[in-house]
């Protein structure tokens, strides 16, 4: 199984039982505008969120009525980032989710206040509602009229399909990719990111398990036809040695998401007997964090590990879980 | 034509017709058979509608009850945990539980009088058009063939607070026009002019009911002077009062089903281009909650992380309030619904 990077290995798997395997990967990390950059001046990348905020304001245009023309990067992650959500913060931030005792740890992990206070400052910088009207007129994630596409967005967080997205509807578009900003107090993240992907498995009730793991065991591990896949439609390719492979088509942007998947600091959100409904608990309180409907984020995320906490409780009630 | 029922059968005496002379078990034999056959050939065109009831209906009905004291995962066999998923229902998750209640209390009480109101204003203003009626009725009604989802759709391109026609026009006469679906103080009075644009349905049938007060009851109340208000007040309203509980009764169902432009309207908003309604790790009730409404709480606990027992609870519960609500609804209608010489 080392084949697979820790993270791969880690979200196909359910309390150390094997259930899946990785069909292809995504990998998140920093999109930018080369053309906007130089413009601003900006000659050397951001490394930590607080030179991405110096960054994202000189990079900011706004309209002679205070609307927001170009964002330079926008910090709320209910918009785009691949629907991964809050999530793809996680790993920037060396996030705990659940303590040793499998309690919720998100008021007790500081990196999480860090994450929603710098957020927060960046967000109310722009305004929330200029942010929300700006978002509203920004275009579809996955259409031509994407923001960072048509230079609306200076800066952005995404995965690696975005490099395909960008070379069919905009080649003209000058940018480049890196690993993404992490945490002031953890710079050694620099260089991974948030790890999700594809995933195949045999039903268990299906005919065939023969034939069908010899398909699936292919399709998973030979690295000839990760490569050709990951080719086709510019996914990772799921393995740690096909990642490397010299049959990769090769691009310098692609390259970046290559490099972050296999990162040892890289990682993906926990598998929990609640599904994702941890992420769906902490982001209900973060947009209101956003919003400015709340000014207590200490007791607004002791709040959120109360109610992920009462939810586990439940789903484990007559001795099983939900469905990761 | 066959009958149900012989009243001088089932009521010897009460109808007035004399008594029936006794008769041998052999000849009442007879007519019971006939009876039999009726009720056969009753059963067997109402087959269809048994069947469907007792599928789609009963049988749905008393395994969401049932599953209302498991935990189901919808892989896994329901396993029994009593009372576990009421208690946490009005336990742990009842602050989501109540915020649900909230928004969908907020949708019955401003939406379907509201409803109501302007299906009957218009019915009221088509019955007085002198041109062009047919075309005004069409025009009205026309709203109410749109697909949901598509009118839904629309609403949110026209609403966009960045791009949208209407705000594009407010901004012509410098005004910044809201943020609508965007802005948690304004989704779901957003919601409430996407429902009020597709009352045709409910139009119609108040048209129908105001077509059908009796000339008479108007020419009564012009010969003891009343004005058009009062002429509204005492004729109009107490004779389609009716349609009035109908359309309130069916409003206030409606109300607690609140679920598909909610669902699709957040989902497009938020901008999730990919599925409307959105995957399990964004907002829930986009923005902040505003939309989370009973049904789209129901569905996501049921279909998106497999708590299927603990949304059967909250069936069960939504059940229980649709009956008492109807039940309140109806009590009270006494006091202002007028059935005229029907027969309730």
């Amino acid at each position: 199984m080392n084949i697979f990077p820790a993270a791969s290995r880690y979200y196909t798997q359910y309390k150390g039982k094997r259930c899946a395997l990785p069909l292809l990967a995504d990998s998140y990390g920093f999109y930018y505008n080369k053309k906007l950059l130089k413009a601003a001046g900006i000659t050397k990348l951001p490394r930590t969120f607080s030179e991405l905020s110096a960054d994202a304001k000189k990079l900011t245009v706004r309209s002679s009525d205070g609307s927001l023309k170009v964002v330079g990067y926008d910090p709320n992650p209910t918009f785009y980032h691949g629907g991964a959500g809050i999530s793809v913060y996680g790993t920037l931030i060396g996030a705990t989710y659940f303590d040793k005792s499998g309690k919720s740890n998100i008021s007790r992990d500081t990196g999480w206040a860090h994450l929603f206070k710098w957020q927060k400052s960046l967000i109310d910088y722009y305004g929330y509602d200029k942010l929300v009207r700006w978002q509203t007129g920004a275009g579809d994630e996955f259409s031509a009229s994407h923001a960072f596409e048509v230079g609306k967005l200076a800066m952005m967080l995404d995965g690696e399909w975005r490099v395909s997205f960008i070379k069919h509807e905009h080649p003209e578009l000058q940018y480049g990719t890196a690993p993404m900003p992490v945490d002031d107090a953890r710079p050694n993240l620099y260089g991974s990111g948030y790890i999700n992907g594809t995933i195949i498995g045999i039903p268990k009730t299906g005919k065939n398990h023969d034939q069908a793991w010899e398909l699936v065991k292919w399709l998973t591990t030979n690295n000839h036809a990760l490569t050709q896949f990951s080719n086709d439609i510019r996914n990772v390719p799921s393995t740690v040695s096909s990642s490397k492979s010299p049959e990769l088509i090769p691009d310098k942007n692609f390259s970046t998401f290559l490099k972050i998947f296999t990162n040892p600091h890289s990682t993906t959100s926990p598998i929990t007997p609640i599904g994702a409904d941890h992420l769906q608990t902490l982001t209900d309180f973060a947009v209101k964090w956003y919003a400015g409907k709340t000014n207590d984020l200490t007791g607004g995320l002791q709040a959120v590990d109360r109610s992920i906490d009462s939810k586990i409780k439940q789903a484990l009630k007559g001795g099983g879980g939900g469905v990761p | 034509m066959f009958h149900l029922w012989n009243m001088q059968d089932l009521t010897p005496g009460l109808t007035g017709a004399p008594a029936p002379a006794p008769v041998s078990p052999a000849l009442r034999r007879r007519p019971s058979k006939s009876r039999w056959r009726n009720r056969r050939l009753v059963l067997a065109l109402m087959s269809p509608w048994i069947v469907g009831f007792a599928v789609f209906i009963a049988y749905p009905l008393v395994m969401s009850v049932y599953l209302s004291f498991t935990h189901y995962d919808l892989l896994n066999p329901p396993r029994w945990i009593g009372l576990a998923n009421y208690k946490y229902l009005f336990g742990d998750d009842w602050h989501q539980i109540r915020s649900s209640i909230y928004n969908t209390l907020w949708i019955i009480v401003v939406g379907v009088p509201l409803q109501v109101l302007f299906s009957f204003g218009i019915a009221v203003m088509l019955t007085r058009a002198r041109l062009g009626v047919g075309f005004f009725r069409t025009v009205f009604y026309l709203p109410a063939l749109a697909p949901p989802v598509a009118a839904t759709l629309g609403f949110v391109y026209l609403l966009n607070p960045a791009t949208g026609p209407v705000n594009t026009l407010l901004k012509w006469f410098g005004i910044q026009g809201p943020l609508w679906f965007n802005d948690p103080g304004w989704a779901k009075p957003s919601l409430v002019i996407l429902g009020v644009w597709g009352i045709g349905n409910t139009m119609v049938i108040f048209l129908a009911a105001v077509l059908d007060v009796p000339r008479h009851l108007y020419e009564s109340a012009d010969l003891d002077g009343a004005g058009p208000w009062q002429r509204l007040r005492y004729v109009t309203i107490p004779s389609i009062s009716p349609v009035i509980l109908f359309s309130v009764v069916l409003g206030v169902i409606q109300g607690l089903q609140y679920f598909t432009q909610a669902y699709v309207a957040a989902g497009v908003a938020a901008g999730e281009a990919s599925q409307a309604g959105g995957t399990s790790t964004l907002e829930l009730g986009y923005p902040q909650g505003s939309t989370l409404f009973y049904p789209i709480l129901l569905y996501h606990h049921g279909f998106e992380f497999f708590q299927m027992g603990y949304a059967s609870a909250m069936a069960v519960l939504l059940l229980v309030v649709s009956f008492v609500l109807t039940f309140i609804i109806i009590r009270n209608s006494r006091r202002w619904v007028h059935y005229g010489g029907a027969v309730r």
